[in-house]
């Protein structure tokens, strides 16, 4: 198709604004769908994704429009919706030259949609502002179009409003699509380059990489090459999003597509790389990339040892599909064999926890989540540092950083107080903040608030508490800063005198102590007694910082005889012993799994 | 008896009764009977039994389908001589003497009884009086066990109780005034809330009644009683295992003191007078058991009734009416069973047998099965030898003092690993 026939765009907003609703009206109101037995939402696919309310993996489709009698190809590419996957966000918006701004009329700008409309603005896109759900009772389209003309400053006729759910305003929505949003601008004579913005594993296929063609042509007689990864590859088929895949012959200019690689695991092919032909290719890649970065990394252990191999099998697969997922071998005395994970961020951890078991039904202990620290050792040699118990001895530490991030936060005003609070409590510091209802100043208007605070104080049930403590109402972005100088310490745990690696920690050296004995009398609460007195120190380079007790058991026992029901009486058994079955030996005493995750309970 | 299909689809194999090799000295062709009562005239609070409050009218239906199980089983039990026969329940104690009287001559008159047999009946302090008292005694009734539980009434009333402690020492002696000389009470121990003191008192008073018999059960807060929801509400705290393990300790000591005999973990006796029946169940020798919910080992089976008194009529009508038609047919009214493999067989004669103080007899074991303890479980009788819990005296491996209140810790360990799903079973 001529490059002015071609619109490219994405749709931002805010989870549950209605992002999902509006691609399937648009979707229905062109021509993109063959079969019409459509499911509802057709773009969020995994069950997970509709179970969480967002979506994980982009996906994307091609739609016929049709204005003044001109054939237009609109190619909508989804986007991830939240804040771990702002890189993947990025590369989405990069392939498009525009995108739909969608804000419900009830709830008004928050903090990640703005987080992605300044992205948006950074890559140049033009934003066309959809005020949604208009059809609610409680709904403000004309306060929240003003929160879109004073905070983002669009001009009031710009600004669109719409129904996803009864469709009113779909048309113009599209309409404006092609009236405002520019054609692509490539090069259909230059050296191939087409942008990755995303990948997937296909069984026959291998690796389909989602391509927007930037310059260029690909038509599938030549073999490419990646760029950035130097790996050459045969397309064994290329086309579009309908929004199944169907084969085209070539993908032109500025069009939207898939090129099947054949390669085998989508760490060969990171999104935001560059696609061209192998030989006589573009010399120099499309700009943007960036290197997979997990952030956050805890060890996965399997519950039993024997399904070892099956979580690596597991892993593999899940990594086929998903390349900011990070893993190695690791093991740990009190755990065995298992996996030190790394993860974009704590969603993305959850998300592969409960793939993991859900979809491969293996039984897991995951350790507490730990951030990358940059330690400098008095030697002055570096190391990286995201596991407990490769943190150097004290004396050989002469600095340790670690990761800050900067924090975005949108909530009422009335509930700052409460977010500075916790910030606070976290080490963090307050930066900004600004009201996004420039008209309004009681407590319901909209405040944006800037924060910075050390990541390893938000992995853990920071969110739910930012919930909890402003009545579900604040949203929150955050983003990588830099390190900075931290006091932190290695917590050690021993469980009758023995270390136990995997319920260490690094903590603030200041609450180190506070800490230890928190952590020691959950542990006190979460190991059941055994045979024998267990004690339970918590321990700081070799100092004892805590101790408890967990007493021996007394009495188990089954007193009455149940009138010759055996059988009763053996299941009882049988279920005691299934019980003990799931809980972890270290050294003599068994240990259920959430002991493990103690050191999460440690804020309770 | 032919082929029989249960509701269920466990079908009892009844083999003749020789081929069933139980028992290390008593001869294999004796048997326990039980007959389960299920009425009571209020539920207690505790009680996670199949009984069953404000189903008095279903009594008379329920006797008749009683004496016609009794009647059912006789052809199979010919070979064997009953021992024991045992009115448990629920509350035995509310049948009326007429049925009694009906159900003891059924026994007698379908079973070949020893000449010395032990007939118990469970009682509740509130439906005795005189008069019912003498009438079961002249019905052979030889054995009471009372359910006293506390003599606190407020204690009592914590395991909603429907009677006073007074009334407790009433019935000890009208039951003596009527004729019993073995008499069993029942208490239990590790109240919530109950501190070591005031269970000696209920303790040291009951011995004031001088019983031939003792059982003392701890308490357990079983899923499903009115108790469990209390206390998973949080209207009442979990019992405390640590006083219990005192109070049980006091107890053992006090006990022998005073002359009893500590014979099975939670029972004691004057000597020559533990309980015959009970002692079937911890040896694994062959008892029937009729009436609802009842058990039974029987031909190297475990079977059981279905619980629900109504359904239990029903059932054994629809047996009896099969039989009128074909002559043989479906034991209805078995819920369920299974065929232990060897493996469980061998682990019940453990965990059963390590129940009773006296342990188990390893050379008897080794007659039964053809193998020693030792060789089955050894690493777990090492093991728990090793940390106190089990100990040896001679042929006898017995658990400890301390063992006896951890005795679950080792049976776990005596568990066979599970075995394939009986096809036929449940
Ligand atoms: N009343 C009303 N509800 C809407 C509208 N658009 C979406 N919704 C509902 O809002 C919820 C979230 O929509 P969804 O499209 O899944 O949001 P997403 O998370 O942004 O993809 C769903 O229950 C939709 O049915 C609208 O225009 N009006
Ligand atoms: S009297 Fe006995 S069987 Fe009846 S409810 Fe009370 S404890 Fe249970």
């Amino acid at each position: 198709m001529e490059l002015n026939r071609i619109r490219n765009f994405s749709i931002i907003a805010h989870i549950d604004h209605g992002k999902s609703t509006l691609a399937d009206r648009m979707l229905e109101a062109t021509d993109a769908i063959d079969v019409r037995a459509m499911q509802n939402q057709l773009l969020d696919q995994m069950e997970l994704e509709r179970e969480k309310g967002i979506t994980i993996k982009a996906q994307a489709v091609r739609m016929g429009h049709t204005v003044d009698g001109q054939p237009y190809q609109l190619n909508l590419i989804d986007t991830p919706g939240h804040v771990d996957f702002s890189y993947e966000v990025s590369r989405a918006l990069a392939a498009c030259e525009g995108a739909i701004l969608v804000v419900d009329a009830a709830q008004g700008i928050q903090a990640q949609t703005l987080a992605n409309v300044y992205l948006a603005m950074e890559l140049d896109l033009t934003l066309i502002p959809v005020v949604n759900k208009i059809d609610l009772p409680v709904a403000e389209p004309e306060r929240v179009a003003q929160q879109l003309i004073d905070i983002i400053g669009f001009d009031p006729d710009q600004i669109l409003f719409a129904s996803a759910k009864s469709g009113d305003g779909v048309n113009e929505i599209l309409d404006a699509i092609v009236e405002h949003i520019p054609p692509p601008a490539g090069d259909p004579r230059a050296p191939l380059r087409a942008l990755v913005f995303d990948a997937k594993y296909d069984p026959y296929k291998g690796v389909l990489v989602y391509v927007r063609v930037v310059d260029g042509r690909i038509d599938g007689r030549r073999p490419l090459r990646l760029m950035q990864q130097q790996r050459r590859f045969e397309p064994l088929e290329l086309g579009t999003f309908r929004p199944q895949l169907s084969p085209l012959g070539a993908l032109e200019t500025g069009e939207v597509g898939y090129v099947a690689t054949g390669l085998k695991g989508v760490n060969e092919s990171r999104v935001g790389e560059t696609v061209t032909v192998d030989r006589a290719g573009a010399e120099e890649p499309l700009p943007g990339y960036r290197p997979a970065k997990p952030m956050v990394f805890a060890g996965v252990y399997p519950t039993d040892a024997e399904a070892y191999r099956r979580l690596r099998e597991a892993l593999e697969r899940l990594s086929l599909n998903d390349a900011a997922l990070q893993w190695q071998p690791e093991s740990s005395t009190a755990l065995g064999f298992g996996f030190r994970c790394g993860f974009l961020g704590l969603l993305h951890m959850e998300i592969i926890q409960e793939r993991l078991e859900r979809e491969f039904g293996l039984e897991l202990i995951t350790t507490a989540p730990s951030v990358e620290y940059e330690v400098t050792r008095t030697d002055g040699s570096e190391v990286l540092v995201d596991s407990p118990s490769e943190l150097p001895p004290p004396n050989e530490i002469s600095e340790i950083r670690e990761p800050w991030v900067s924090l975005s936060v949108t909530v009422p005003a009335r509930y700052l107080g409460a977010v500075m609070g916790l910030i606070e409590e976290r080490r963090g510091e307050y930066r900004k903040h600004e009201y996004l209802d420039h008209a309004a100043d009681d407590g319901d208007s909209r405040v944006l608030a800037e924060y910075a605070a050390p990541l390893s104080e938000i992995l853990v049930d920071f969110y739910d508490q930012l919930k909890a403590r402003t009545q579900g109402y604040a949203s929150l972005d955050y983003h990588f800063e830099d390190h900075r100088p931290a006091r932190v310490a290695r917590l050690d745990v021993l469980v009758n005198g023995d270390p136990v690696d995997a319920l260490s920690a690094i903590i603030p050296r200041e609450d180190a102590a506070a800490k230890g004995r928190q952590l020691t009398s959950a542990l006190r609460e979460l190991i059941p007694r055994q045979l024998f007195d267990v004690p339970i120190q918590a321990a700081i380079g070799g100092r004892i910082v805590a101790r408890e007790t967990v007493r021996a058991q007394r009495k188990n026992v089954l007193a009455k005889c149940y009138g010759g029901d055996v059988t009763r009486k053996r299941k009882l058994l049988e279920q005691q012993k299934a019980g003990k079955k799931r809980m972890k030996m270290v050294g003599q005493v068994q240990v259920p799994q959430e002991a493990f995750m103690a050191v999460l309970r440690l804020r309770d | 008896m032919v082929v029989q299909r249960t509701a269920a689809g466990w079908v009892p194999r009844l083999l003749p009764p020789h081929a069933a090799c139980y028992a290390d000295s008593v001869s294999a062709d004796s048997l326990s009977l039980y007959l389960h009562i299920p009425f009571c005239t209020s539920k207690c609070g505790y009680c996670d039994f199949n009984s069953y409050e404000g189903l008095g009218h279903l009594a008379p239906g329920y006797t008749e389908a009683l004496l016609h199980e009794v009647e059912l089983w006789a052809p199979a039990a010919r070979e064997f001589r009953v021992d024991t026969v045992f009115f448990g329940g629920g509350t035995p104690s509310l049948t009326n003497l007429d049925d009694m009287a009906a159900l003891t001559a059924a026994v007698r008159e379908h079973y070949d009884i020893a000449p010395n047999a032990e007939w118990s009946l469970e009682a509740n302090p509130t439906d005795l009086e005189g008069e019912h008292l003498s009438g079961l005694r002249a019905l052979g009734i030889n054995r009471l066990s009372i359910g006293v539980q506390s003599l606190h009434d407020d204690e009592l009333e914590l395991l909603e109780r429907a009677h006073s402690a007074e009334r407790v020492v009433e019935v000890v002696g009208e039951a003596r005034d009527a004729g019993f000389d073995n008499l069993n009470l029942d208490l239990i121990f590790g109240l919530i809330g109950q501190p070591l003191a005031r269970w000696q008192q209920t303790l040291e008073r009951t011995l004031e009644l001088r019983p031939e018999h003792l059982s003392c059960y701890a308490l357990s807060v079983e899923p499903g009683t009115a108790l469990h929801y209390r206390v998973a509400k949080g209207e009442l705290d979990e019992p405390d295992p640590d006083i219990a393990a005192d109070q049980y300790e006091w107890t053992r000591t006090r006990l022998s003191e005073a002359g009893y005999e500590h014979y099975e973990l939670s029972n004691w006796a004057r000597p020559g007078q533990r309980c015959r029946h009970n002692l079937t169940y911890w040896r694994a020798y062959p008892y029937l058991g009729l009436g609802a919910g009842a058990h039974s080992l029987f031909a190297g089976q475990r079977f059981a009734n279905v619980d629900a008194p109504n359904r239990y009529v029903e059932a054994i009508e629809e047996t009896r009416e099969e039989r009128r038609r074909t002559g043989s047919g479906t034991l209805r009214q078995i819920a369920g069973g299974e065929t232990p493999d060897e493996a469980t067989l061998q682990a019940d004669a453990m965990i059963l047998g390590l129940r009773l103080i006296d342990g188990v007899s390893t050379a008897g074991f080794e007659r039964r099965f053809g193998v020693a303890p030792d060789a089955v479980f050894g690493e777990a009788i090492e093991r728990h030898a090793g940390l106190g819990l089990l100990e040896r005296d001679g042929d006898r491996l017995r658990l400890s003092g301390r063992g006896l209140l951890l005795s679950n810790e080792v049976f776990i360990d005596l568990l066979p690993d599970p075995p394939e799903p009986d096809a036929a079973g449940r």
